[in-house]
């Protein structure tokens, strides 16, 4: 039985809330009730009782949406997957079964643990696979691997139909094909419950991983040699990245707003056979930040979260140390954060092409300003390498992730803790977003956006952004402009005809 | 935009009034809200109309006085706002000499609550429901003292659908009407083929009974009879006007078996449109064919119709009817006019057009009668 926690409930506060406080915005825009579910059983019998009681439902499995398209919910009830206790491990035709409200670190555990294998996901413990998954699911392993979706091949669904009957689903490629594409990458909250994904295969998990790094000294950058690392980092990856050796490099280029002293290169490397017997690929690729006077270091990859604290966790401090092979299990769960939660936003971009000079100066005045009254410690610009095995086209029309040409994605971040500060940061980063899209060249039809083109690729839907709203051309953004959104407005008006799941960014019917 | 609208009588417009017989007392102002994007405001004085004010608002689908006779409402059938899913309703003070309006407050329904068409006021004047006929959502708002609406404090949503896909694939609450002892509203839902029952508590929305109706009926204008046992609903989608007995104490709706009048489908989403005389003993509705209007006389026991007569007005679908004592407004959206019908003594028929002034593609109609 679903445990239904309503305001009178002492678990009702906490539960009400999304892990970035910004969530719900008011008392007025917090949902109902949270109705908790055991089973997938539970789920149907919770889902057709809201239905029936004319409510909205939103749905939950991590709870770290970036925006507030779950718990702002007024007058709703949230469904949450995170107690769904149906059996792990093969599903009923074989393969591996993955729940919807499973968090990642669980399920590294559970796949590594009992199979030996892992899916190419995110590096944050507590990020629910539900949403994650159905957003794409992009990791540290992405780029040897692939997204997660790339190895979905079955999904369970509850969707609602035009009578309003609860109706459970399995989708696969010769079950509502269209469904199932839609349901590997167009992001979550969108078609119905998806309560559990079946992988057939996954890869084998690496044995073992080196992390490494290296930080630079903001007190003695330049704008010169900031905008030479920005390139060099972007040069890499589009001249290397293809390569097939460079496949289980993942690199995260961390550019910390100035407030904090460092900012960095930190890199996670295996051989593509899941070993570190050869780190040549990881050695010449630290080497040319070396180069530019940066400081080689071990350390672990800064793991994108809600609970940043401060950016006191992701500041590279100075001092060499050797480049010492560790357990890959150990360096996926013991250092994967996600625990803590924290007012935030976010913004992303994917980029086909090397940093320009003008867009990496305009990246370095913005983590340089300061604007008077605002605290931007725990600001970042998280550049993530992209490609390799992400890269195969046949994929994007498969799934529904089709940025498959892209060398970097940019995630924006910035974590704080009062709500007093929240017009300081979102004005910040709006400004510094708008500002690097705007640079001399950008189309101007599309300025302020990365609209897919010659040099940008859109946005991620796992990182949605209120703030593309403003533009009309908003879904070609997240969706592209080659044909994926009508699709996908077709398969919602198929399987949602009442557009029971709905929220401020999903698809319109 | 002309979100203020021209100050009152800045932009005086004759119109083009067929006759300059209309009564001296009746109507003082007329608010019309057109598909062009706006509010006009109607002086009608001596048998003169003139146009004194035309007020910016998108698609204001429906209009209607609220009951302190201070504020007009606007429903936009509007399917985006602020980037955002959603419709508005707007409120505006209204000057009571003037006639003049000024937006007062516009506020943004829930997610999804697209297309609001029609809203029904609590007759304490503290809250509106609307009906997101496009969302497949009803919505609640507080109206404050000073006219201002406050945020949404209930929202329903609705499922359902009927075999007429090119108009049923899910849910469209189409109107929403008060019994006349205000305790309960009548929603018609023209996509899901239903009749909801729903009563106002503590802000809140609360549904007490729903009747399927027959598939493809497509329900749309209802009108109480005045006694509240009973009330009319226009099966938009077969041209049936069906009477249903209302029981009020035991919060039930039963139907009459047969339609108690027939008329023809005229345009499915606009259907056929009804209007209750106020003493109960005579119902308007348009129809026969494109432009007619037909009058009924009323069995108060029974419900019952008895075609009376009909006449034609306009050329085109009626969008909407209201019923003042001794004339009937109707807004040929399609002719781009508004036509004034007087009625016989007692509402028994049509004694003749009495004018029709012409308002760019008019959607609603709302009156403020003179005062003496």
């Amino acid at each position: 039985m679903a445990v239904i926690v309503t305001r009178q409930d002492a678990r009702y506060n906490t539960l009400k809330k999304s892990r970035n406080l910004r969530w719900p915005a008011t008392e007025q825009q917090s949902a109902r009730q949270i109705e908790l579910c055991d089973s997938t059983d539970d789920a149907v019998r919770a889902l057709q009782s809201i239905i029936d009681a004319g409510l909205r439902p939103t749905i939950r499995s991590g709870g770290h949406c970036y925006e507030d398209f779950v718990v702002n919910n007024p007058d709703g009830s949230i469904l949450d997957l995170s107690l769904l206790a149906d059996a792990d491990g093969p599903g009923d035709r074989g393969g591996y079964r993955i729940r919807a409200g499973q968090q990642l670190g669980e399920v590294y555990l559970n796949l590594y643990k009992r199979y030996g294998v892992t899916i190419p996901a995110g590096s944050c413990y507590t990020v629910g696979a539900g949403g994650h998954i159905s957003g794409g699911g992009y990791g540290l392993l992405s780029r040897l691997h692939g997204l997660t979706v790339d190895w979905v091949t079955e999904v369970e669904i509850l969707t609602v139909d035009a009578s309003g009957r609860v109706v459970p689903r399995r989708v696969s490629k010769s079950q509502d094909p269209d469904l199932f594409r839609a349901c590997r990458g167009a992001g979550g909250g969108n078609f119905g419950v998806i309560t559990a994904y079946t992988c057939d295969k996954l890869p084998t998990a690496p044995q073992e991983v080196v992390n490494a790094g290296v930080s630079f000294a903001w007190e003695s950058m330049t704008e010169d040699r900031f905008v030479e690392i920005l390139t060099t980092f972007g040069h890499y990856w589009e001249t290397k990245g293809g390569n097939k050796e460079t496949w289980g490099l993942f690199s995260l280029l961390n550019l910390s707003h100035s407030s904090s002293p460092y900012f960095g290169v930190s890199a996670q490397f295996c051989n593509p056979d899941g070993t570190c017997r050869d780190l040549s690929v990881l050695e010449e690729f630290l080497s040319l930040f070396e180069a530019l006077k940066g400081t080689k270091q071990s350390a672990s990859i800064p793991r994108d979260s809600a609970g940043a604290d401060q950016g006191s966790r992701r500041e590279r401090r100075p001092g060499a140390q050797a480049m010492v092979p560790q357990l890959w299990l150990d360096a996926t769960v013991s250092g994967a954060g996600g625990g803590n939660s924290a007012r935030a936003k976010y913004k992303s971009a994917y980029m086909k092409k090397n940093f320009t000079t003008e867009e990496a100066k305009c990246i370095y005045r913005h983590l340089k300003r300061t604007v008077p009254g605002v605290d931007l410690r725990g600001s970042v610009l998280a550049v993530d390498s992209y490609g390799g095995a992400i890269n195969r086209p046949e994929l994007a029309d498969e799934t529904c992730s089709w940025q498959r040409s892209s060398i970097m994605k940019l995630q924006y971040q910035s974590y704080w803790r009062r709500p007093e500060d929240d017009a300081g940061r979102l004005q910040w980063m709006r400004e510094f977003y708008d500002e690097v899209y705007s640079v001399a060249g950008a189309d101007t039809r599309y300025a302020r956006t990365p609209f897919p083109g010659e040099r940008y690729q859109g946005c991620y839907i796992n990182y949605p952004d209120r703030d593309m709203l403003e533009h009309t051309f908003w879904p070609q953004l997240y969706y592209g402009d080659q044909g994926l959104y009508p699709f996908l407005q077709g398969v919602k008006r198929r399987y949602d005809p009442n557009n029971v799941f709905h929220h401020a960014m999903s698809i319109r019917p | 935009m002309l979100l203020r609208g021209a100050a009152c009588a800045v932009m005086p417009r004759r119109m083009q009034a067929s006759s300059r017989s209309i009564a001296r007392t009746n109507p003082g102002f007329a608010f019309v809200g057109s598909a062009s994007g706006a509010i006009h405001v109607v002086r009608v004085e001596d048998g003169r109309l003139q146009e004194i004010q035309r007020i910016a608002s998108r698609s204001p689908a429906h209009l209607a006085i609220h009951p302190d006779g201070k504020f007009l409402l606007a429903a936009n059938a509007v399917h985006e706002h602020d980037g955002l899913p959603q419709a508005t309703l707007e409120t505006y003070s209204l000057g009571q000499r003037s006639g003049c309006l000024n937006l007062c407050s516009r506020q943004a329904l829930s997610l999804s609550a697209t297309d609001a068409r029609h809203f029904a006021i609590t007759p304490d004047g503290q809250h509106v429901a609307v009906a997101a006929y496009a969302g497949g959502l009803y919505n609640v708002l507080p109206i404050g003292a000073d006219g201002v609406l406050g945020l949404v404090t209930s929202i329903r949503k609705e499922v359902g659908c009927g075999p007429v896909t090119t108009h049923q694939a899910s849910a469209h609450p189409h109107t929403l009407q008060f019994d006349p002892s205000g305790q309960y509203l009548v929603g018609t839902d023209f996509g899901a083929d239903r009749l909801n029952v729903l009563a106002l508590i503590g802000g809140k929305l609360v549904r007490h009974a729903h009747v399927q109706l027959p598939a493809g009926a497509g329900p749309a204008s209802v009108v109480f009879h005045p006694s509240g046992s009973f009330f009319y609903v226009a099966h938009a989608l077969t041209g049936h006007v069906f009477c249903y007995q209302f029981q009020a104490s035991e919060k039930r709706i039963s139907s009459t078996s047969a339609p108690v009048a027939v008329l023809p489908v005229i345009a499915p989403e606009t259907g056929t449109i009804l209007a209750m005389h106020a003493d109960g003993r005579f119902l308007y509705g348009s129809g026969p064919n494109p432009g007619f209007i037909s009058c009924y006389a009323v069995d108060e026991q029974s419900g019952a119709l008895a075609k009376v007569e009909e006449i034609r007005v306009a050329g085109g679908a009626i969008h909407s009817l209201t019923s003042t004592s001794g004339y009937l407004h109707i807004v040929d959206r399609s002719g781009s006019r508004i036509h004034t019908l007087k009625l016989n003594r007692n509402g028994a028929g049509f004694a003749g057009k009495s004018h029709s002034f012409a308002i760019e593609e008019p959607m609603s109609l709302a009156l403020l009668p003179a005062t003496s």
